[in-house]
């Protein structure tokens, strides 16, 4: 089956290649996103089901950030209250970055 | 087959790496400058695809409490990991554009391929 | 085809004297301008926040400088304005956490150390999370615009 498949596949190259003319730069890339993707469905076919509420992201953190979420905090919206009370310090980091790309691009362009 | 099954069941995973794989072919092909950071873009927004829809539960409203309802709510925990990402990539597009800008005003093109030809004969 | 009115002044700067353009961004900035502000100040009522408010914020600014020329723009927020109003707002949430080291709890804590809470679901309440909402808010609304000024001037 598997060898079946490669002889496919060079058959098609060498078509490709030198009755129709495409160039080794295209098919090469092509060949490489192809790899890619086909390694990638892999993982995503082992990944848990989309959607299903025993899925090893929804452990105990997000429950208790639910469950005790408005009683700690008193913010109705819940991703507010992750962003600015429960891990306040990321934003704070993202605050910062966002100061220094600033920074950046003002130095960049402004260097006389 | 079960590698079939798999994809679609998880089609949103999918949709993130062919979404990933776009931005990737675009960015290794064209020759202009911003359709590379236009490319870039499209990859940071697959990634955030493949994250925000690990966090999906069925049935699911958005983490919105409201009085004393019994509701399944979705995963709040992603969402608020991606919007340090959006503005990271913010950040970075913007980089990236006042570099292409001072490119620009120094060899007046925003071809790649003629920037490496002007400067391979300097 | 419909033409573009340009005028080219100087090197990279242009000015689009389209009527259409003109009044309709006359006539919706400030509806714009309601929706970012709304969408800041109810940041932890429903779903929005800081970044996406301030982000709206900043694009009704940029439309009122592309639509216009540069210089009406700049007569909105000049640059020593949005300079300034970006270092504040960072300089605003560095400061309300070390507010929280002198009311007594730890730094950048919200209920234990001691911000007024309210009832949950109205406007007022959740002591830090409003003023923290306000701060990064009007931080990526001058970041916006900042960048917008740098890039689009051209050289000196």
């Amino acid at each position: 089956m598997v060898y079946i498949l490669i002889l496919f596949i060079i058959v098609i190259t060498l078509i490709l290649r030198f009755i129709i003319g495409v160039e080794a730069k295209t098919l090469l890339t092509f060949y490489l996103l192809g790899l890619i993707i086909f390694l990638f469905s892999f993982t995503v076919a082992e990944m848990p089901p989309f959607g299903s509420p025993d899925s090893p992201a929804f452990n105990e953190v997000p429950r208790r950030y639910l469950e005790s979420g408005v009683a700690e905090t008193g913010a109705v919206n819940i991703i507010s209250s992750v962003i600015i009370d429960y891990r306040a310090f990321d934003t704070l980091g993202e605050a910062t970055v966002l100061f220094v790309a600033i920074a950046a691009v003002i130095a960049t362009l402004k260097s006389h | 087959m079960d590698l079939l099954s798999g994809i679609i069941k998880n089609y949103y995973y999918m949709v993130a790496i062919i979404l990933f794989v776009i931005g990737m072919y675009t960015m290794l092909t064209h020759a202009n400058m911003i359709k590379k950071v236009i490319a870039m873009n499209i990859m940071d927004t697959s990634v955030f695809l493949l994250f925000v829809a690990i966090g999906y539960t069925y049935g699911g409203q958005p983490p919105i409490i409201k009085e004393g309802s019994e509701a399944i709510y979705v995963n709040p925990l992603p969402g608020a990991l991606i919007l340090t990402g959006i503005v990271v990539a913010v950040s970075v597009t913007a980089y990236a554009l006042s570099l292409i800008v001072k490119i620009y005003r120094y060899y007046g093109t925003c071809d790649y391929d003629e920037i490496c030809e002007i400067r391979s004969q300097e | 085809m419909p033409r573009l009115n340009l005028t080219k002044r100087g090197r990279g700067e242009f000015a689009i004297e389209d009527q259409i353009v003109r009044i309709t961004s006359r006539l919706v900035t400030p509806f714009i301008q309601v929706y970012g502000i709304y969408v800041i100040v109810n940041g932890h009522l429903s779903p929005g926040g800081g970044f996406s408010g301030g982000a709206i914020f900043g694009a009704s600014l940029v439309l009122v400088a592309l639509s216009f020329n540069l210089e009406v723009g700049v007569k909105q927020i000049s640059h020593q304005t949005s300079s300034i109003l970006e270092s504040g707002g960072a300089l605003g949430f560095v400061l309300t956490g070390l507010a929280a080291i002198f009311l007594g709890g730890s730094y950048l804590a919200n209920r234990s150390a001691g911000f007024p809470m309210g009832q949950a679901g109205e406007l007022f309440s959740a002591g830090a999370i409003l003023i923290i909402t306000v701060f990064v808010g009007i931080k990526v609304a001058s970041t916006i615009v900042t960048l917008f000024y740098n890039i689009i001037e051209g050289e000196k």
